[in-house]
């Protein structure tokens, strides 16, 4: 299990740097705050934290995994790791797992602390929810990193992997949700589409990891009624989205990452 | 059994043209120098047998497995020291032999490595703070790991002092008599000729010459610069000399003439010098040096 090996190197990587600290300071401090202004009979911690999770992690995610190719392929770093008995295909999936443990740990880190600090002020929080939110936090930010390391295989420079990343980022936060409107306006001969609002527009919301994140939220912690029947609008969709960031991206970064010279 | 075989390799970078179809057979337990200028594709034949590079046309493999399609194979049997390589600057030097070691799943100890590489007492240290020698030994020291059947070393000598340089070579001997094969690069003739078995000389992306370093020396005609002593100014001799077929150069410094000539037309000028009645009364002769063919194999090239 040769890809194991990469994963340890990717997975400690922080650690031996040192900034594993400053992450980690960053996620307890951020979700501890989360943690104390949560009101006593207000909402519930998990609640309070799904919004923290949906904006905050998919930036650390990308932050912690764009660079992991492209760079040491710049820099010539992976020259090194190459002369080993590793294939690159082996290369790519032990960094997405490393970087994916490192992760997971930083998101648990933060919920303990929120859980932590929450108690100490309002008493024990809710579990069962906390728990979910949890379990799908770590799914979002796994899967944004599966999405950097994708795009760091795919490319030749950090500069790319870097304008590529946090243009999907951006793009998450506030563009998805305006590319329906263009798309229809072009279709519309680039007038102002009349009529009822397509499926698809609805549909193509729900692509966006941090919606899907949210909708599988709704789905299973919060029971509160959901916007539409429909199978787009299911937790398993939203989950189902989440994995598909996980794993397509990652799987055309290999194919490229494959094929290329250097 | 050959180590190392590529056959009719080409290699083109858009309309650059860095392999020009190598034909290459490097038979186990030999050590082989792998020569040329900057720029001849030394680095490229290495990165195609690594697969950091995909060849345009033709095959490399190495130990019969295909260099593309059978890396990890290929990658459990080799040491290699590559160029342009980078090292974290955060991890220390134990951290870089552990991965070296874990991923060959060989049992080494660290410790003991740096020692063979003359680096010891910095196993804890970070290799940010190392210059290029010892990045270079540390490096060779992770090449070493799991007791390869093949090194290939893309020019292992840069950045080492002589120290470093010398136990370089000696490694390589070591390694040659446990029965390895090494394969390395240089652009310094001086390096290779004291531990090679055989050399190529590429020059251009094409082999010019693939030999012994005493078949090297042979076929350059072991042309000798003798510069010869007289008691009295030569004066009418020299133009008889320049007559003799094959010597060249003809100088003279007083009493003193310098030529160059192949070895058997020695006499034939010492004679003609002491045609007129003059004695000899000190001789020098150099051999040509492996620099001198090594330049006239590469020289026009460049």
């Amino acid at each position: 299990m040769s890809w194991t090996v990469v994963a340890e190197r990717n997975a400690l990587d922080p650690y031996r740097s040192r900034s594993l600290w400053v992450y980690l300071a960053v996620f307890v401090v951020l979700f501890g705050l989360a943690g104390y202004v949560v009101a006593p009979g207000g909402q519930p911690l998990a609640a309070a934290l799904v919004g923290i999770v949906a904006f905050f992690v998919p930036l650390v995610s990308l932050v912690v995994g764009y660079q992991s190719v492209a760079q040491s392929r710049q820099n010539g770093g992976l020259r090194v790791v190459l002369s080993y008995p590793h294939t690159r295909r082996e290369v790519v999936v032990g960094t997405a797992v490393g970087r994916a443990i490192v992760m997971a740990g930083l998101v648990t880190a933060g919920f303990l602390a929120a859980a932590l600090v929450a108690a100490l002020r309002t008493g024990v929080p809710e579990l069962g929810s906390l728990a979910v939110v949890w379990a799908l936090g770590v799914l979002l930010a796994v899967s944004i990193v599966g999405l950097a390391v994708g795009i760091s295989a795919a490319v030749r420079t950090t500069n790319r992997a870097a304008v590529l990343g946090f243009g999907t980022y951006l793009l998450f936060l506030g563009l998805w949700s305006q590319l329906p409107g263009i798309v229809r306006y072009v279709l519309n001969g680039f007038s102002p589409p009349r009529g009822p609002i397509p499926e698809w527009v609805a549909v193509f919301g729900q692509l966006n990891p941090t919606n899907a994140f949210q909708t599988a939220v709704r789905g299973l912690v919060s029971g509160g009624p959901a916007p539409t029947e429909a199978f787009y609008a299911t937790a398993w969709f939203g989950v189902l989205v989440l994995v598909a960031w996980l794993c397509l991206p990652l799987v055309v970064g290999i194919l490229r990452f494959d094929r290329s010279d250097l | 059994m050959t180590a190392i075989e590529l056959d009719s390799l080409r290699k083109r970078f858009g309309d650059v043209v860095a392999l020009r179809g190598l034909d290459l057979a490097v038979e186990s337990g030999e050590v082989f120098g792998f020569l040329g200028p900057n720029g001849a594709g030394k680095s490229t034949t290495i990165d195609v047998l690594l697969d950091f590079l995909r060849p345009t046309a033709g095959n490399a493999s190495v130990f019969g497995l295909d260099a593309q399609t059978e890396t990890k194979r290929i990658r459990r049997r080799i040491g290699v020291l590559p160029d342009g390589y980078h090292l974290d600057g955060h991890l220390t030097a134990r951290h870089h032999l552990e991965f070296a070691v874990d991923s060959k799943g060989a049992d080494d100890d660290p410790a003991a490595l740096l020692d063979r590489v003359g680096l010891d007492g910095v196993l804890d240290r970070r290799v940010g703070g190392f210059s290029k020698g010892m990045a270079q030994r540390l490096l060779l020291a992770m090449a070493l790991v799991g007791d390869p059947d093949l090194l290939i070393l893309d020019e292992p000598s840069t950045g080492l002092d002589p120290n470093g340089a010398r136990r370089m070579r000696e490694i390589v001997r070591t390694e040659a008599d446990r029965g390895a094969t090494v394969f390395f690069s240089s652009h310094i003739l001086g390096q290779v000729e004291a531990v090679c078995d055989r050399v190529g000389i590429l020059a251009d992306g094409e082999l010019v010459a693939v030999d012994t370093i005493d078949g090297l020396q042979d076929a350059v005609g072991s042309e000798a610069t003798m510069t010869v002593t007289l008691d009295r100014s030569p004066d009418g001799a020299l133009d008889a000399v320049g007559d003799l077929d094959g010597v060249s150069n003809v100088a003279a410094d007083g009493a003193t003439v310098s030529l160059s000539c192949p070895d058997r037309r020695k006499m034939d000028a010492l004679d003609a010098l002491r045609a007129d009645g003059a004695t000899v009364l000190d001789i020098e002769t150099s051999d040509a040096s492996l620099d001198d063919l090594f330049a006239a194999y590469t020289g026009g090239r460049e």
